[in-house]
């Protein structure tokens, strides 16, 4: 990696618009034969467009209107389609961010993973599987011959994500292109998974491209880094001088937009906690196959039981699969218990007669993880809000428009929200619509399941002060479920950790981060690294690894 | 732009049709029923406009009247269908459990025979009248619009702002048709529109089994299918029935896209 050779894959001059506005703005960068370049910004600023660019991967309405990129000595902007591909896959790997949806359901990963073997290079069938299979160990699948065959969804989220990367490497890519790898997994796969895929990039020599939000996993992997403002390169240089002593205001407002730990609070002793689980259980019915008996019910939840003291905001984490959402589901009415019992200011919810039904249900609200779900397409935000105070007999009409409005002014939206429709809102606006709909009826308590994880930092930091001032005047308790340490690090009173199906690990905030008892608890901790503010800059703080 | 030039068609074919059915009630060029066997098979010239059928009876005349009649049929039935069968697909899928296992047991026997056997079979039984066909192809064609809603309600119903509205306490009735029910009318009315031509035909293959509107009334249906022996001497007695249905349809289809590209919120920008 010195000077005199020349970089892998150059960027000159880059400039994307679509018919209506320029989307990546005369943008340049390089990257060295075997480095880690990440690149970060808001969503919109333009990184994902920037990269697919690179491998001709543009939407149909994004033209490139200037610029060269070099790449192994041609110019990719100006190949034909047909030397593109061959470039594509066989020199410039690419892993995108949906597990979910990148591999096609309909095929054995076998055969997906043969296919660009079998088209790109000239190996028998025998030498191509057996490449495959030693890429299947060396990604963590044990027994690797055995489960060419199946399907995709027989594997979970960061195990399909590890086959993706899988698919990339085989091809032995000269550069790998990941754009947001590993934002649909929980955190302790996320760090796997990354760490997976540049484990291999090194192994082989490769380079990579890594789009991200999450500037603390940049930070360790990348060496250099590109900050992207709306379509410009604000800044860029190494990894370290950039996300540890930034310059440019916007990389610092970045950085500043990181979870930080709030003060603990006081908060007054009340006598009957506004929530209460004792002993909660929940099974999944079991599903039987075609011609197959029902299978045993899955037990999601094995006997948990918690409280949630007025004002308060409780924390429950855990990584996907512990349960933690079914917890937070069961205590919003959304399901069943199995047995056990949820209590609401002192009453079993079970046995509530009508009127204290109406006002459970009117005291403990929730917010969703996903905005763009959990507001109907078809209502404008001024109805969304304005549902929630239906079946209040107590307001007329204008009475409740005008509270609609005070309600949509507290979440920072102004009167002219009022009337559009969710899809001409933001993500972080959406979030708010929703948050305005929890809160417009005064409730005791609020469910929030992973309420920013879908957000940008910059946003999700908005977010979380906004529940937080909301939290402060409304004096609404919270149960905050997250995988997402660094979040509940800043708005947590109270950590309860959970792990297949129990709480093994809760106490206050400062102690379960401070002095973590459970392995998986450290497990989480150890998992997100943050970049904590030190001095005029910031320091890359990896949390409880050893045993206290 | 392109999108309101389409609505504009389409509602200038469909307001022609309609315009067509209405005046045919009081006025036609000539008797549309009027037998005049010396006038047999007149092509398409001066005195009749659109030429005469095998009876000497004036085609124009008998497109205007058979208008009312197969619009009337194709509206109603098509309302029925989709009315009832939108309603049972939304309880379906709602429900689900026990309730939609015993709907779709029906539904799915009702849908196992062909729409027109099972026409036919009512018809038989009740006599061909008009409302007998209404009655007897919405219930040939529920079936259809109960699967397709049912589907989009079970899609619909698992996302985030249905369980919303539970949160929010609202009635299950209330979630299903506030919040499932208008998320599913884009499949319904491609679905209607679609069906609207379906009717029409099926309306003419009755008449060709003499279970269709009785003779000597005239529908775009039985007007084809009578036509069928006489299309090598006479091709106007098909093409002018066919035209006017296509072009109904054709109107129709288009007026639904626009219709359901105004009442989807992402469409309009």
């Amino acid at each position: 990696m010195n000077g005199t050779t020349s970089p892998l894959l150059q960027v000159q001059g880059l400039t994307l618009a679509s018919a209506s506005a320029t989307v990546v703005d005369d943008i340049s960068f390089d990257v060295r034969a075997g480095e880690v370049l990440g690149i970060v910004g808001e969503s919109g600023s333009g990184k994902t467009m920037a990269v697919r660019a690179i491998i001709g991967l543009l939407p149909h309405a994004i033209r490139r209107s200037a610029g060269r990129i070099h790449f192994e000595g041609q110019d990719l902007a100006t190949l034909a389609p047909r030397e593109l591909r061959r470039v594509r896959g066989r020199r410039v790997g690419m892993v995108f961010q949906e597990p979910m949806t990148s591999l096609n359901p309909a095929l054995t990963i076998g055969r997906q993973l043969d296919e660009g073997l079998e088209y790109q290079t000239g190996l028998s069938a025998a030498e191509r599987r057996q490449r495959i299979v030693s890429m299947l160990e060396r990604i963590g699948l044990r027994d690797g011959a055995s489960r060419l065959a199946a399907y995709p969804h027989e594997f979970s989220g960061g195990m399909r994500q590890r086959i993706m990367i899988a698919s990339a490497m085989l091809m032995r890519p000269a550069l790998l292109i990941a754009d947001e790898p590993t934002t649909a997994l929980d955190a302790v796969i996320q760090r796997e998974v990354a760490q997976l895929m540049f484990d291999l990039t090194r192994e082989q020599g490769a380079a990579a491209i890594m789009i991200s939000h999450d500037l603390a996993m940049v930070a360790e992997f990348a060496q250099r880094v590109v900050v992207m403002e709306r379509g410009r390169i604000v800044e860029t240089g190494g990894s370290e001088e950039i996300l540890l002593k930034p310059q440019h205001p916007y990389t610092r407002r970045l950085l500043e937009a990181l979870p930080r730990r709030a003060p603990a609070r006081a908060l007054p002793a009340a006598p009957v906690p506004v929530v209460e689980v004792r002993n909660l259980v929940i099974e999944f019915p079991g599903r039987g196959g075609f011609l197959q008996r029902k299978r045993a019910p899955k037990r999601a939840v094995h006997g948990v039981s918690l409280q949630v003291m007025p004002g308060e905001t409780v924390a429950l984490v855990g990584a996907s699969g512990s349960g933690k959402t079914t917890v937070g589901r069961a205590i919003a009415g959304l399901l069943a218990p199995t047995s056990g019992d949820v209590l609401f200011q002192g009453q079993s919810i079970a046995s509530l007669d009508a009127s204290a039904r109406a006002a459970w249900r009117f005291g403990c609200q929730m917010v969703f993880q996903d905005p763009y779900g959990s507001l109907d397409p078809r209502m404008m935000v001024a109805d969304l809000v304005g549902e929630a105070l239906r079946n209040v007999a107590s307001l007329d009409d204008g009475a409740r428009i005008e509270r609609v409005q005070q309600t949509l002014a507290e979440v920072g939206l102004d009167a002219s929200f009022g009337r559009r429709f969710p899809h001409q809102l933001s993500g972080g606006q959406r979030q708010r619509v929703a948050i305005a709909r929890a809160i417009v009826r005064n409730p005791a308590f609020v469910v929030a399941d992973e309420p920013v994880s879908a957000l940008d930092m910059t946003v999700q930091r908005q977010i979380l002060l906004l529940i937080r001032a909301l939290q402060d005047k409304h004096g609404f308790a919270c149960l905050f479920v997250s995988h997402d340490l660094g979040a509940v690090e800043q708005v947590a009173d109270r950590v309860l950790v959970m792990d297949d199906g129990v709480v093994v690990e809760g106490g206050p905030r400062d102690q379960v981060f401070d002095r973590a008892q459970h392995a998986v608890t450290r497990r989480l901790l150890s998992a997100m690294p943050a970049l904590q503010p030190e001095g005029s800059g910031f320091r890359l703080q990896r949390r409880a690894t050893g045993i206290a | 732009m392109k999108l309101r030039a389409n609505a504009v068609i389409g509602l200038a074919l469909v307001g022609f049709f309609v315009a067509a059915a209405l005046i045919g009630a009081v006025w036609t060029p000539h008797d549309p029923l009027k037998i005049n066997i010396l006038q047999r098979m007149k092509p398409p010239g001066a005195g009749f406009l659109l030429g005469t059928d095998e009876f000497g009876r004036d085609v124009l005349s008998r497109l205007i009247t058979g208008a009312r009649n197969s619009l009337l049929i194709a509206v109603l039935t098509v309302a029925g269908a989709v009315g009832f069968g939108a309603l049972l697909g939304l309880v379906s899928g709602y429900a689900r459990g026990v309730v939609d296992r015993v709907l779709m047991m029906v539904n799915d026997a009702l849908l196992a025979f062909p729409g027109i056997l099972l026409a036919l079979g009512l018809l038989a039984v009740m006599g061909p009248n008009k409302y007998g066909i209404v009655l007897a192809l919405a219930l040939a064609y529920m079936p259809v619009v109960v699967r397709v809603v049912r589907g989009s309600v079970l899609s619909v119903r698992a996302r985030e702002f249905v369980e919303a509205s539970r949160i929010l306490g609202n009635s299950e009735a209330f979630t299903a048709w506030r919040h499932v029910m208008p998320n599913c009318v884009a499949p319904l009315t491609v679905l209607a529109t679609s069906m609207l031509g379906w009717v029409l035909l099926a309306e003419g293959s009755l008449s060709f089994l003499g279970l269709g509107v009785p003779p000597p009334e005239a529908t775009w249906g039985n007007m084809l299918s009578a036509a069928r022996p006489y299309i090598g001497q006479a091709s106007w007695l098909a093409i002018y029935p066919g035209l006017c249905i296509s072009l109904a349809l054709l109107g129709v289809n288009l007026l639904g896209d626009a219709l359901r590209d105004h009442l989807d919120p992402q469409m309009r920008q």
